[in-house]
């Protein structure tokens, strides 16, 4: 018995350890494994980039902070949710809430404005009527280097008894302006505060960037503004297309104190091109026309109708007189109703499996009864392309023949018109466009699986938003890409080099890449860690992968 | 998929085992016949069980003097209702698992003094797929925002053993009742086919499909299902 006893158990022990080892030799569950977050919780995604508008300028837009204000400021964040705008490398990703649901009937409108050392205020307006991916450029003028057809005034002017002697400033003539504003100060004028102060120092300092007819794209605040006020300061339902005769752009102080209005109106002479179509009469401008005057707040990129200027022969040329009682931009622009219905555009691309790019499609009026020239209509939209795209312009003019142009794919500073169609706006409701893009050959497609990876938990987060890469080399040479769920897939071709730049919770993350048919991983600096590059030579498809480390707690 | 490593199952072996032993020392043999066979009868039984297969019904056939025949099937349902975190991510878990199977095993008895018997056979696994549904019940900082838990959504994470289940086991105390009833104890294991797992998740988690081939990898090693019965046995029959 107790034998028996014995061996039965030995018996039972050695069997529950020979099964206790079992189960401890196990894997644990959990290893390896991270949950993965999807982020898409936004719509819209905006790619925008700040270019100085001078191309030949190698002074570019870097890091500066901007401020989104507007009826609809409150629904646009950055791509990961945040309300601080950080721009880097001239760079920002921002995206709507899905709430907002933009369409053409009830777009998105805010603005962004900004300040850069060196440069002209950024005030820019924006309005989305999709949720489709949008691209932006914002030009922006370097005072030192300002592009033709623009001149930049900056002087100082000596004060007696804070106020400033008769004065008439003008800035320096050049080969593209050639007839520069007048910016009048009468004797004993002062400066007030944004309190309406009168601010005492010695020396007024007057910088003052007037935009002419090539550069009008550049003017703040945009030609198709939706925010603007009558002269009663009533809104204009749908906003209104500029046909601009000239922009002034000022900004003074007293000993480094912001001026923003005066004791005795400035006087500002405006001298008009001849060759401009006044939209009112269908003919150029003449002597005794009317032209209306606008001034923009520039902290909200609304605009307001402050009456009329009379276009006057002086000295043989046209120019157009009007008072300036506060500091804003101004504007010398016909008003017309814009095309209440947008028109739809479709591309498609020579090769379908084509997706990427940098392309410009621009508006062109042509003239009226011979009268005019053919000029840009609006901001020209900037975005890469796929076959079967399609976007809807709104804001067209009305009852006038022009045409649809789209530059490609380098960059417009290097390339021309690639494909166009002429139109009838607003009589066209739609029209389709195909492309010529690089050959199967030269292009190579690009897949991306980038993530977000939670250093503090196990959590992968798969990103979106847009992720932009420029070139090195030049500052006009760069592309969007719509990133969802880390998923993204565009066209490049081959050979060019890149840096790739997503920013979250407020930081850049970057690498230098050249887009090669080939496996390779990411320069050692890059910022976007463990990256790597696979190449399938039988789909032509370059997959990218990489992660973006940060904290989630 | 945590059963087998939870703490409940490993305190429920520990005490099935003391239970086992002290029924074996209670436990009384009885020698056969050991003649020729001529003069054994098919003893016959039907036993109910309990152990860490669930609640077990069970036939059983003396074949000769060494071997018996087993038919039997069981079932063991398995909810949890409560807090569980997983590495690190805080969840709500909703976990059902109903176990079932029926086996076809065969005993042979060594000793003929001694009642202990080895047993094997197979067993077929027609319902071992526990399903857990995970509601993280933290927010989540990424980037800028801050995604709630209802924005997260949930996840619902399954694993399927299904299918054929070689065991091997021993068994103690008599096969067969002396008079209408006793008690046998069976300590044994299953070896249960690789198991395949399912990841789906809903909202902000539904693209975790992809961690199903790490979840297969680290489960292919939790096969073995062990078995410490208690049954009780009626015979049929004289």
């Amino acid at each position: 018995m107790k034998k028996t006893f014995k061996i039965v158990a030995i018996t039972s022990v050695l069997c529950a350890l020979a099964f206790s080892a079992t189960l401890f030799s196990c894997k644990k569950v959990t290893d390896g494994i991270r949950v993965k977050v999807n982020t898409d919780i936004f719509t819209s995604p905006i790619g925008v980039h700040f270019v100085n508008y001078n191309t030949t300028s190698g002074t570019r837009p870097t890091d500066f902070s901007i401020k989104i204000s507007g009826k609809d400021a409150a629904l646009v964040y950055t791509s990961d949710g945040g309300s601080n705008y950080n721009v880097f490398g001239g760079f920002i990703s921002l995206a709507v809430d899905k709430s907002a649901a933009p369409s053409p009937t009830h777009p998105v409108n805010f603005t962004i404005t900004g300040s850069i050392s060196g440069f002209a205020p950024i005030v820019y307006q924006v309005s989305i009527t999709s949720d489709s991916a949008v691209s932006i450029i914002v030009p922006v003028i370097e005072y030192a280097n300002p592009p033709a057809n623009t001149v930049v005034l900056s002087t100082q002017v000596g004060l007696t008894g804070n106020a400033s002697p008769a004065k008439a400033l003008t800035a320096v003539a050049t080969p593209t302006l050639a007839n520069p504003a007048t910016i009048n100060i009468a004797n004993g004028t002062t400066f007030k505060d944004a309190s309406g102060n009168v601010i005492s120092g010695n020396t007024l300092g007057v910088v003052a960037t007037q935009y002419g007819t090539d550069s009008f794209n550049s003017i703040p605040g945009g030609l198709s503004p939706t925010d603007v006020l009558d002269i009663n300061g009533s809104p204009i339902p749908g906003g209104v297309r500029f046909e601009s005769a000239g922009s002034l752009a000022m900004q003074m102080n007293v000993d480094g104190v912001p001026v923003k209005s005066f004791g005795t109106p400035l006087q500002v002479n405006m001298p008009i091109d001849a060759s401009l179509l006044n939209l009112a009469t269908g003919n150029t401008v003449a002597a005794g026309d009317v032209i209306p005057v606008w001034s923009m707040d520039e902290t909200t990129g609304q605009f307001k109708n402050e009456g009329n200027a009379t276009v006057a022969l002086t000295g043989g040329k046209l120019v157009a007189t009007f008072p300036v009682s506060h500091l804003s931009v101004w504007n010398l622009a016909w008003p017309s109703n814009p095309c209440p219905t947008p028109l739809h555009l479709t591309i498609n691309t020579s090769d379908p499996n084509y997706s990427g790019g940098n392309y410009r499609i621009a508006i062109i009026a042509l003239p009226i009864n011979g009268n005019g020239a053919p000029h840009v209509v609006g901001q020209p939209i900037v975005t890469s392309i796929y076959n079967g795209m399609t976007i809807d312009i709104t804001n067209t003019p009305t009852n006038v023949q022009g045409e649809i142009v789209i530059y490609g794919p380098t960059g417009p500073s290097t390339s021309g018109v690639i494909a166009g169609s002429a139109i009838s706006f607003c009589s066209t409701n739609s029209t389709t466009i195909t492309v010529p893009v690089p050959s199967p050959s030269v292009a190579i497609h690009v897949i991306t699986q980038f993530v977000g990876y939670c250093t503090d938990k196990q959590v992968t987060a798969n990103l979106t938003g847009t992720f932009s890469y420029t070139s090195k080399t030049d500052a006009l040479d760069f592309g969007n890409v719509n990133v969802r769920n880390g998923y993204t897939r565009f066209s490049i071709l081959e050979g060019s080099a890149y840096t790739i730049n997503a920013i979250y919770n407020n930081k850049p993350y970057t690498a230098d890449i050249t887009f090669t048919k080939t496996n390779f991983k990411f320069p050692g600096n890059s910022s976007i860690t463990n990256g790597i590059a696979s190449y399938d030579a039988n789909a032509n498809v370059l997959a990218l992968s990489g992660q973006l480390n940060f904290s989630c707690k | 998929m945590q059963l087998f490593n939870s703490r409940f199952m490993k305190k429920y072996l520990l005490l099935l085992s003391l239970a086992a032993f002290s029924l074996q020392v209670s436990a009384q043999y009885v020698q056969k016949s050991t003649g020729d066979g001529s003069d054994l009868q098919r003893e016959k039984s039907i036993s109910l069980g309990l152990g860490t297969t669930g609640v077990s019904l069970e036939g059983k056939v003396g074949l000769n003097q060494h071997f018996n025949a087993r038919l039997g099937i069981s079932f063991l349902p398995v909810t949890y209702s409560g807090p569980l975190t997983l590495d690190g991510v805080k969840t709500t878990a909703n976990i059902t698992a109903n176990l079932g199977k029926v086996s076809l095993l065969g005993e042979y008895k060594p000793f003929n003094t001694l009642p202990i018997r080895l047993v094997g056979g197979v067993g077929y696994i027609f319902s071992a797929s526990p399903t857990a549904t995970l509601q993280p019940t933290q927010s989540y900082k990424l980037g800028q925002t801050t995604l709630s838990p209802n924005e997260l959504g949930e996840m619902k994470i399954g694993a399927n053993w299904q299918g054929i289940a070689p065991y091997l086991g021993v068994a103690f105390c008599h096969d067969f009742p002396k008079h209408k009833f006793n008690v046998n104890v069976d300590l044994g294991t299953y070896y249960l086919p690789k198991p395949t797992t399912t990841w789906e998740g809903t909202k902000l988690l539904n693209d975790n499909q992809s961690n199903e081939q790490q979840l297969d990898q680290n489960l292919s090693g939790y096969r073995w299902f062990p078995e410490l019965k208690i049954s009780l046995n009626y015979k049929i029959g004289k």
